[in-house]
C-alpha cells in the first residue's frame, strides 16, 4: 500500500460512526444485522449486557433511528422486539468498511 | 465485557437456532425413521419399483413435517429461555447447501439404482455417501460452533467406511448406516438439550422465592 493511501485509509478514523464505535452498541448492531428482528430477551442472552445497559443503549440507537422498537404482548407476557432499520444497516455497512480499510492501513 | 469477533458475532443466530439441540434431535429422527424404512422395505419383492414412489413421497413429506415440528418446539422450549430472533430471508444460504448435499447424496443413489451399475459400486456407495454427510456435519461443526455435529459427521464417515469394508449387500447398508447416524444424531441432540436447558433456566427459574 503507498503512503498515500495508507495516509488516507488513516483519516478515515475521524469519520467513523462513533455512535456505532461504542463496544456495546457495534455488539447489538451486529446482532441484529443479519437477522429481521429479535427480541429483547435475544439481545441480552447474546450480548450479555445487563438489563440496564442493554436498555440505554438500545434507546440511544432509537433515538438516532439506527433501531425501531416495537412493545407487544405474546400472549400475557410483554414483547419488546427490535430491528435494524435500513439507515442503520447502511451505517453498520459503512462503519465495517472503514475499519476493515483502517485494519489494512496499520502497518 | 467480553471482547468478541465480529465474524462469529454476526454467525450467532445459526449457532443460536442449533445449539439447543432441537434440529439434531429431529435431523436424527427423521434418519432413524428413513434408515428403517428402507431396511422394511428391503424385505418386500421387487423393493425399488414398489418403494421408490412412496420412499420419495415419505422424503419430501419428513422435510416439511421436521421443519415445522421443530418451530412448534423451539416455541415452546427455546424461545422463552434465549429469545426470539428469525433469520433475514438472504442469510439462509447454508441452508439451501445443506439440501444441496442432501439431493446430490439422493441423486448419486437414483443414478447406481437406475443405471443398473456394477454390484461392487453399490457396495461402495455408503462410503461414498457417509464422507458426504460426514463433510456436511463438519462444515456445520465448525460454521456453528457446536461438536456435537462433528461426533455426528464422525459416525456417518465411520459407519460408510465400516459398511464398504464388511461388502453389505445394497441397499441393507444404506439403511443401516442411516440408522446409526439417526441414532447418534438423537443420542446428540439430547445431549445438547440437557445442557441447554441446564445453562439457560426460565426466567424466574432457580430464584429465591419472595
Amino acid at each position: 500500500m503507498s503512503d498515500a493511501a495508507r495516509n488516507g485509509a488513516l483519516g478515515q478514523i475521524g469519520t467513523l460512526d462513533r455512535l456505532i464505535h461504542e463496544p456495546a452498541r457495534l455488539l447489538i448492531c451486529a446482532l441484529l444485522y443479519p437477522l429481521e428482528e429479535a427480541d429483547f430477551l435475544y439481545l441480552l442472552t447474546q450480548s450479555e449486557l445487563s438489563k440496564g445497559n442493554l436498555s440505554s443503549h438500545l434507546a440511544k440507537l432509537e433515538e438516532s433511528g439506527y433501531v425501531s422498537i416495537e412493545k407487544r404482548f405474546k400472549g400475557k407476557l410483554p414483547q419488546t422486539l427490535c430491528r435494524l432499520t435500513d439507515r442503520g444497516r447502511e451505517a453498520f455497512e459503512s462503519y465495517r468498511k472503514s475499519l476493515k480499510a483502517l485494519a489494512k492501513a496499520l502497518p | 465485557m467480553n471482547p468478541v469477533n465480529l465474524n462469529q458475532v454476526l454467525r450467532r443466530p445459526g449457532r443460536h437456532w442449533n445449539i439447543d439441540g432441537l434440529p439434531l434431535l429431529s435431523m436424527g429422527t427423521f434418519w432413524l425413521l428413513l434408515g428403517v424404512a428402507t431396511l422394511l422395505m428391503d424385505s418386500l419383492e421387487g423393493y425399488w419399483k414398489v418403494a421408490s414412489v412412496p420412499l420419495t413421497l415419505f422424503i419430501t413429506g419428513g422435510g416439511f413435517a421436521l421443519n415445522y415440528i421443530v418451530k412448534r418446539l423451539k416455541q415452546s422450549i427455546t424461545e422463552p429461555r434465549a429469545g426470539v430472533m428469525r433469520l433475514r430471508q438472504d442469510v439462509k444460504w447454508p441452508a439451501a447447501l445443506g439440501a444441496l448435499v442432501a439431493a446430490f447424496a439422493i441423486a448419486s443413489v437414483v443414478v447406481v439404482v437406475k443405471a443398473g451399475l456394477q454390484c461392487e459400486v453399490q457396495r461402495a456407495l455408503p462410503g461414498g455417501i457417509g464422507l458426504l454427510i460426514a463433510a456436511a456435519f463438519f462444515y456445520c461443526s465448525r460454521h456453528y460452533g457446536i461438536p456435537s455435529y462433528s461426533a455426528v459427521g464422525l459416525c456417518a464417515m465411520l459407519s460408510g467406511l465400516v459398511l464398504t469394508v464388511l461388502r453389505a449387500r445394497f441397499p441393507v447398508s444404506l439403511g443401516w448406516m442411516f440408522v446409526l447416524i439417526g441414532v447418534a444424531s438423537i443420542l446428540c441432540g439430547i445431549g445438547d438439550l440437557t445442557r441447554f436447558l441446564r445453562e439457560n433456566p426460565l426466567p424466574g427459574e432457580g430464584e429465591p422465592a419472595q
